[in-house]
């Protein structure tokens, strides 16, 4: 260990071991596949065990709940682990996107834009993984009611969808707007305009009443939207830490 | 003049320039308190209205008072004259070097400087948006329930982008306001504003809107007040040199 390193204090040591490549590529790994597996499985379970589940006429919620899938843990579990993985993927994207400046190498420094927009994609993004840890924790089966009208598990489903949904408008316009080094151009324009404007759109839709559409089918197309925007940012984002890993 | 500078650079340099802070910081100072005084004085004065059973939008309603366009002028001019206000703020609590003597000049940067400041930008720009909003959709005009939605962005804003301010005004050295006055006035805005705007929220009544008010005023006016002596500095260093 140098003396820089040893000089370090520990919430740095933890900053950085976060952020490290290795790091975001076992958690970025880890969180595609789990993710996406529990809830695959969950929906097949669930479809299999306790018919008549399916994506058009149940709430995502509900593969949390005992009365509508025989292993409500699988969603619980994906839940707590997708929110859980991806706060160390948001803190590498905002250490990449804008490094800060504290020496002669670290020129051409970030627009300021580029610090703002970064600041919020990073506070809405760490809100939406942590309610989704609330989620998986207060799930259909577990819904603590806060007021009469208001459960635990709806004030997370709202803070995850809404953290996420507002997470996306403010990262897409840090990749449309702001040089960085994680999207290749021209990648980076559809994949930030679809974050400005494609998950914040289905999530109004969602709040609105929006008459002869059921609510489950937009609450779906909400998970889905939110999905062609992280996995893409996932997968550039996984490419950039297996670059960087090689160099080191 | 540099003549690498974008125009968008230039107008940026010409908005937080000490000189445009010091009119600004004073216009705003008059004209809003002013007018706000005066709206309350004509208001009380002719009409019904109290601050303890008005809510301040009805200074803007033309049914209470004889004169709701003061209410409507004090808050777009201050809206449109904060705006310089914070983007100096902003510039001199997370600076960004753009040569190479900048970065050696100021070598301590801290990551929390620039999330907390750019957090505080957003909420303020929001804040700011829903103070013209509340002019341009007075109780007079208000279509939709603008007026309301506008109203709520305004407190909830100013109160969410406080914990920002003070939170970075209180844990990391900066240029604004000096010791002790940053613990003072930091602590104060991370803890006050926010806690006074649930209980409005949960408690919506006159009275409560004019707490707020006052106590969103006791973050703002001090910043406000050292930020004018800052630039008043800044201009004097300016003109020795």
């Amino acid at each position: 260990m140098t003396d820089q390193q040893a000089n370090r204090s520990w919430i740095q040591r933890v900053y950085d071991a976060a952020t490290a490549p290795k790091t975001i590529i076992i958690t970025g790994f880890a969180v595609l596949i789990l993710y996406i597996g529990l809830v695959a499985i969950g929906v097949l379970v669930a479809a299999l065990t306790k018919p008549p589940y399916t994506i058009l006429n149940n709430w995502i919620s509900d593969l949390g709940s005992s009365k509508h899938t025989a292993v409500p843990v699988l969603y619980d579990l994906a839940c707590i682990f997708a929110g859980t993985l991806t706060i160390p993927f948001i803190f590498y994207l905002e250490r990449h996107i804008t490094p800060i400046p504290q020496k002669l190498e670290d020129f051409p420094v970030p627009h300021r834009w580029a610090y703002r927009f970064m600041s919020m994609g990073l506070l809405w993004s760490l809100l939406g993984s942590i309610f989704y840890i609330g989620v998986g924790i207060f799930s259909g089966d577990r819904n603590v009611k806060i007021t009469p009208g208001l459960g635990a598990h709806d004030l997370c489903s709202f803070g995850a969808f809404g953290g996420f949904s507002l997470a996306a408008i403010f990262l897409g316009f840090a990749l449309v707007f702001v040089r960085q080094p994680l999207i290749p151009k021209p990648y980076n324009y559809p994949l930030g305009i679809w974050g400005i404007i494609g998950p914040i759109t289905v999530a109004v839709l969602n709040l609105v009443d929006m008459p002869g559409i059921p609510g489950p089918i937009l609450e779906w197309s909400l998970l889905f939207a939110i999905l062609a925007w992280i996995v893409p940012l996932a997968l550039f984002t996984l490419r950039h830490a297996e670059k960087l890993k090689e160099i080191s | 003049m540099n003549e690498k500078e974008s125009w968008i650079d230039r107008i940026y340099n010409k908005v937080t320039a000490p000189q445009t802070i010091r009119i600004c910081g004073y216009t705003v100072l008059i004209t809003f308190f002013g007018l706000i005084v005066l709206g309350v004085i004509i208001a009380s004065a002719v009409g019904p209205y109290n601050i303890v059973d008005n809510w301040i939008s009805d200074l803007g309603n033309h049914t209470i008072t004889p004169a709701p366009f003061l209410l409507d002028i004090a808050v777009i001019s201050s809206g449109f004259l904060l705006i310089p206000f914070y983007f100096y703020i902003e510039k001199y609590l997370a600076p960004i070097p753009r040569t190479p003597e900048e970065i050696q000049m100021s070598p301590g940067r801290y990551r929390m400087c620039y999330r907390l400041m750019g957090l505080n930008f957003f909420f303020n720009f929001f804040g700011t948006l829903g103070l013209i909003g509340v002019g341009v959709f007075s109780e007079d005009r208000d279509i939709v329930d603008l007026h309301f939605t506008f109203s709520v962005l305004l407190f909830g804003s100013f109160a969410i982008g406080s914990i920002f301010l003070g939170l970075r005004i209180s844990f990391i050295e900066q240029p604004l306001i000096p010791k002790p006055f940053n613990y003072l006035v930091g602590i104060y805005g991370i803890f006050v504003p926010f806690t006074v705007a649930g209980f409005a929220l949960f408690n919506l009544s006159p009275s409560w809107e004019w707490v707020l008010f006052f106590v969103i005023l006791g973050l703002i006016l001090p910043t406000f007040v050292f930020t004018l002596r800052h630039a008043e500095n800044n201009l004097k260093m300016k003109n020795k040199s």
